[in-house]
């Protein structure tokens, strides 16, 4: 399916993001707390991978690739948004069939939890989001990111130990 | 193993899927008070983070998205390979650790244009070679994060990179190719 894409499959590349869709959006908003923004940047993110998978070269997998397109896409958002109000404060869940009492107890959770995340600094977030949500190993983070395995884990550990804080852990 | 070795461990294998450690490790927490109370609180962690575990798309955020996917990569141009070639010229200049900096400044009468400046010269890239050497850049690892250029504004981007990474991009290159950037980017060895 992928080499299908990297050739200009259309069909192959619309597979393709539906196997991701959901992953590279939950990544998005995780980062941004803000649910237009993700899926804005969702699509963006996509859009670039469609430019640029003919030079894929495959030094990573597709999927450490497609994360890289999708940090520097939300990185860049985050930076160039000059916020006033803090990001969780424009946090929207969706809304699903579960019933009133579940459903506020479920947005009072993802907003306690999306305030916890998105007061570490953007690093911290970024390294957490992609080692704790997204699985993927400190090496494959450090060399996305340029920076050294052990710089990832002192980000991992750091974001760690605030989010036991704020969540009222130890 | 120590207790500290078994911290890195649990440390290591804490993810939203649980905490995925080797039989060692868990051999050493039933005979340790201190370090079953740490793995105990990362259990409890996990349980705490659990409800952002699958933010996924809704059927009509999803319809969206592919519509609007389709339609601007019908509007869009997708990149060739440029980048690909094979090149020897440079790999022992490479062998230093090199910083690469590369300003960009966007014309105030030039909107869509973006001005390369290279050792104060002007130089003008269109849009779509500015977004090549986005591209590039991006999808090479070198570790920059591009800012995105208004028209009118001025930014610049900064990239540092290894002598490793120097040489897994410069390995690719043609001798053509590394001209043009040696031509258009202030490399200070």
């Amino acid at each position: 399916m992928l080499d299908r894409a990297i050739n200009g499959d259309k069909q192959a590349f619309t597979s393709l993001v539906r196997q991701y869709q959901d992953r590279i959006f939950g990544f998005i908003m995780r980062m941004t707390a803000n649910r237009e923004s993700a899926l804005d940047l969702t699509q963006d993110s996509f859009l670039a991978v469609w430019q640029n998978l003919p030079g894929f070269r495959r030094d990573s997998s597709f999927s450490t690739w497609l994360y890289q397109i999708a940090s520097n896409k939300t990185i860049n958002h985050l930076k160039k948004a000059k916020r006033e109000v803090p990001l969780a404060d424009n946090y929207d869940a969706p809304t699903n069939s579960a019933g009133p009492d579940d459903e506020y107890e479920r947005k009072e959770q993802e907003l306690l939890l999306t305030q916890a995340l998105t007061a570490l600094p953007n690093r911290q977030r970024l390294v957490f989001n992609l080692r704790y949500y997204e699985h993927l190993k400190f090496h494959e983070i450090a060399r996305m990111q340029g920076i050294s395995v052990s710089a990832v884990k002192t980000s991992f550990a750091e974001a760690l130990k605030k989010l036991k804080t704020r969540l009222g852990g130890k | 193993m120590n207790c500290q070795r078994v911290h890195d461990a649990l440390d290591d294998g804490f993810t939203s899927a649980g905490i995925d450690v080797a039989a060692d490790v868990h051999v050493h927490l039933e005979a340790c008070a201190e370090c079953k109370a740490y793995y105990d609180e990362l259990t409890a962690m996990v349980e705490l983070l659990h409800p952002l575990d699958n933010l996924e798309l809704t059927p009509n955020e999803s319809s969206t998205l592919m519509a609007g996917l389709e339609k601007a990569a019908e509007r869009t141009d997708r990149k060739r390979p440029v980048y690909q070639w094979a090149a020897a010229i440079l790999r022992p200049a490479m062998a230093v650790a090199m910083v690469m900096i590369i300003m960009f400044s966007a014309g105030p009468n030039l909107p869509g244009l973006l001005v390369l400046d290279a050792d104060m010269e002007n130089l003008e890239f269109s849009q779509t070679e500015t977004e090549e050497i986005l591209s590039y850049m991006i999808n090479d690892n070198v570790d920059l994060v591009p800012e995105l250029i208004d028209p009118g504004d001025a930014a610049y981007i900064t990239g540092q990179v290894t002598s490793a990474q120097a040489e897994d991009i410069f390995d690719d290159l043609s001798t053509e190719e590394i001209n043009w950037l040696m031509d258009n980017f202030t490399l200070e060895i």
